[in-house]
C-alpha cells in the first residue's frame, strides 16, 4: 500500500502549481479590481482637467464579477490551506482520532457541498443566468456572472479530494514514514 | 410543530450542530441553507442567484480593499512610526508604556482594522519593550489584547462595511463617524485601569511631555495618518463612496510604504498580497454563502418569531438592551467576528430598532464593540492566542491578567449600550445623520 501512495504522491506536484496559480490569479484580479476603481475615481474627478480620463460605465459590474471570481477562487484556497474559520476552541479537549474523524466528516460535507454548487451553479448559469446580458457590456452574457458558483464547487472538489486522499493515506502510512 | 417550525429547526439546529463538529463556517453556513431549501421544497436553483446577489454588491468591494490597506501599512514599517507618536502624548503618564500601548492601538486601528493585526504588530514591538522597563510579561500582555479591540471601532473598518451591508440601507460614512467616540470611550477606560495597576505595582513614567518632540514625532506619522483622513473625510464629505475611497487609499498605502517610508520593496508588495487574498478568502466566501442563510431566515421570518419571544419574555428596554449585549458576547466567545455580523445582523437588528428603540447605527457600534470583546474570550479569543504567542506567557496567565481589563471593556460598552449619543453625536454633527432615538 505505501507503494501505491508513493506514486499517487506524484500529483502533490500538480497541486502546488494549482495552488501557486490560483494565487496569482486572485491577486491579478484584487490589483485589477482596485485599479479599475481608482481609475473610475480619477476619470470622475479629473475629467473636466484630463479629457482622457474617463469613468467607464462598465467599471462597476467588471469590478464585482473579478470580486466573485475572486472570492471562489481564494476560497478554494483556504481549504487546501485549512485557514477557513472553524470551531476549534475544544480541538485540545478531544483525542487525535476524535478530531480525524470530524476532520474527515468535514471534508466529506464540503466534498458534497461542492457537488450541489456545480450541479445547481452550471444550470442556473447555462439557464436563466445566460438569458441576460451585463447592463454595461450587453455583448457579454450574464453567463459569465453566474458561472463563479460552478467554479467555486469544481475548485472546492478538487482541493477536497486532496484532503480526503491524504485522509486515507495517513491510516496507511505512518506519520515517521510520511516523514 | 407546524412546517415552519421545523424548518427553522433544521436550518439553526444543523448550523450549530455543523459549527460544533468543526466544519468551515462559511460552508456550514451554506449546508444548513440547503437542507432548510431542500425541506421547503424550494428550488435549488436560488443558491446561486443568491451567492451572486451577496457577493456583488459595490458598497462590499471596500472590504477587499481596506484588508489590502491596512496590510500594506503593517507591512510598510509603520508600527514605530505610531508607537512614537503614541510615546510624545501619554509616555510621560505613571506606566507610560502601557499608555502608549493603548494610545497606539488607537492610532493603529485606524490604519489596519484588524484587532489580530493590532496585536502581533504593536505587540511584538512594545511588549518586550515593557518587560525591560520592569512591566509583568502577563500584564503587558493583557494591556496590548485588549486595547487592540479599539482598531475594530476606528474607522475605516472592514467589519462596520460588512455590517453596513447586512443591516441594509446604513450609511457607511456615519458609521465611521460613530466609531471614533466609542473607541476612545475604550482606550480611557483601559488607561484608567492601566494606571491604577501602574501606581498599585510602581510600573515607571516615561520621559517628560515635550511639544516639540510631540511636533516631531507627529511629522513623521503624518502619512500614514493621511490614509485614515483620505477614507473617512471622503467618505463623509461626498467626495467618495467608501469603496472608492478604499481603492483610492490602498494605492496611496502603497505609495507611503514602498517610496515615503521604504518598507516594502515592489517584491515585497507582491508577496504581502498574498496574506490579504489568505484574509479575503476567508471573509468573502462567507459573504455569499451567508446571503442564502439570510434568505433562509427571511422567509421563515426568524427576525420577526425572534422579536416576538423576546418582547414575551420582557417589555422592559433596558433587560432587551442588556440581552442583546448577553447574546452576541455569548456568540463571540465561540464564533468569529465576521460570521456573528452576517448571521446576527438580520436577527437581532429588528429586535434592536424595534422593541429595545435603539439607532441602527448605535446597535451596529454595539455589535463591533460585543464582537471585539468576543475576540478576547475563551474558548475562541483568537486575539487571546496571538497575544499569548506574542508575549510568550501561558493562555491562562494572559486570561487571568486580563480579567480587571475586561470589567474596563464592559463599562464602555454600558456607556456604549445605554448613551446613544456616544456613537451618534459625530454622525449627526458632521455627517447630517438623523439619528432614531436621539
Amino acid at each position: 500500500m505505501p507503494k501505491f501512495f508513493a506514486t499517487m504522491d506524484k500529483i502533490k506536484l500538480a497541486y502546488d502549481w494549482t495552488d501557486k496559480v490560483v494565487m496569482i490569479i486572485c491577486k491579478v484580479l484584487l490589483i485589477v479590481d482596485i485599479l479599475i476603481t481608482s481609475y473610475a475615481v480619477a476619470g470622475r474627478m479629473l475629467n473636466e482637467y484630463i479629457p482622457f480620463l474617463k469613468d467607464p460605465a462598465w467599471t462597476e459590474e467588471v469590478v464585482l464579477t473579478c470580486m466573485a471570481y475572486m472570492a471562489v477562487l481564494s476560497a478554494a484556497l483556504a481549504i487546501r490551506r485549512g485557514t477557513h474559520i472553524r470551531m476549534k476552541a475544544f480541538d485540545k479537549y478531544l483525542p487525535k482520532r476524535t478530531l480525524k474523524i470530524l476532520d474527515i466528516l468535514s471534508d466529506v460535507a464540503v466534498f458534497s457541498l461542492g457537488v450541489v454548487m456545480i450541479y445547481v451553479g452550471w444550470r442556473y448559469a447555462t439557464t436563466i443566468g445566460s438569458r441576460g446580458f451585463y447592463v454595461s457590456l450587453p455583448w457579454l452574457s450574464r453567463f459569465w456572472m453566474y458561472f463563479p458558483v460552478p467554479l467555486a464547487g469544481l475548485a472546492m472538489i478538487i482541493f477536497e479530494f486532496e484532503a480526503l486522499y491524504n485522509h486515507v493515506k495517513s491510516f496507511y502510512v505512518k506519520e515517521e514514514e510520511n516523514a | 410543530m407546524d412546517a415552519n417550525s421545523i424548518a427553522i429547526l433544521i436550518l439553526l439546529g444543523s448550523f450549530f450542530v455543523m459549527v460544533f463538529l468543526r466544519f468551515p463556517i462559511a460552508y456550514a453556513v451554506g449546508l444548513s441553507s440547503i437542507f432548510c431549501m431542500l425541506f421547503q421544497g424550494s428550488n435549488l436553483n436560488d443558491i446561486s442567484r443568491l451567492m451572486v446577489k451577496g457577493i456583488s454588491s459595490f458598497s462590499l468591494m471596500a472590504v477587499p480593499f481596506f484588508i489590502t490597506m491596512g496590510v500594506l501599512m503593517g507591512s510598510g514599517g509603520i508600527s514605530q512610526k505610531l508607537i512614537a507618536l503614541a510615546n510624545a502624548c501619554v509616555g510621560w503618564m505613571r506606566g507610560g508604556l502601557a499608555q502608549v500601548n493603548i494610545v497606539a492601538s488607537y492610532f493603529f486601528g485606524g490604519i489596519s482594522g484588524s484587532a489580530a493585526a493590532d496585536t502581533a504588530s504593536l505587540g511584538s514591538i512594545l511588549i518586550p519593550m515593557m518587560v525591560d522597563e520592569g512591566y509583568d510579561a502577563d500584564f503587558s500582555t493583557a494591556v496590548t489584547v485588549t486595547s487592540s479591540c479599539e482598531g475594530l471601532l476606528v474607522p475605516p473598518s472592514h467589519n462596520m462595511v460588512i455590517y453596513a451591508t447586512t443591516a441594509g440601507g446604513i450609511s457607511v460614512g456615519s458609521l465611521f463617524l460613530a466609531g471614533y467616540l466609542p473607541a476612545a470611550l475604550l482606550a480611557i477606560t483601559l488607561m484608567i485601569g492601566s494606571y491604577i495597576f501602574s501606581v498599585k505595582r510602581g510600573y515607571p513614567k516615561g520621559e517628560k511631555f515635550s511639544f516639540k518632540n510631540f511636533i516631531i514625532q507627529l511629522a513623521k506619522s503624518i502619512w500614514a495618518l493621511a490614509a485614515v483622513v483620505i477614507v473617512v473625510v471622503g467618505v463623509v464629505a461626498g467626495v467618495f463612496t467608501a469603496t472608492e475611497s478604499a481603492a483610492i487609499a490602498v494605492i496611496y498605502s502603497l505609495i507611503v510604504s514602498v517610496f515615503v517610508y521604504k518598507g516594502l520593496n515592489w517584491k515585497g508588495v507582491w508577496k504581502v498580497l498574498d496574506d490579504c487574498v489568505g484574509t479575503l478568502a476567508i471573509v468573502l466566501i462567507l459573504i455569499a454563502t451567508s446571503s442564502v442563510f439570510g434568505y433562509c431566515l427571511t422567509t421563515l421570518h426568524v427576525p420577526a418569531l425572534a422579536a416576538e419571544a423576546i418582547t414575551n419574555f420582557t417589555s422592559n428596554r433596558i433587560i432587551i438592551i442588556l440581552l442583546l449585549n448577553v447574546i452576541l458576547l455569548v456568540l463571540g466567545a465561540i464564533m468569529d467576528m465576521a460570521p456573528i455580523i452576517l448571521i446576527a445582523t438580520p436577527i437581532l437588528l429588528p429586535i434592536a430598532t424595534g422593541v429595545a428603540g435603539l439607532d441602527p447605527i448605535q446597535f451596529g457600534i454595539m455589535v463591533v464593540l460585543n464582537c471585539g470583546i468576543g475576540l478576547l474570550t475563551p474558548p475562541v479569543g483568537a486575539v487571546l492566542f496571538i497575544g499569548s504567542a506574542v508575549g510568550k506567557v501561558p493562555m491562562e496567565k494572559v486570561v487571568k491578567a486580563t480579567l480587571p481589563f475586561y470589567v474596563c471593556m464592559m463599562i464602555a460598552l454600558l456607556f456604549v449600550s445605554f448613551i446613544p449619543e456616544i456613537s451618534l453625536i459625530l454622525p449627526k454633527v458632521f455627517g447630517g445623520y438623523i439619528p432614531t432615538n436621539m
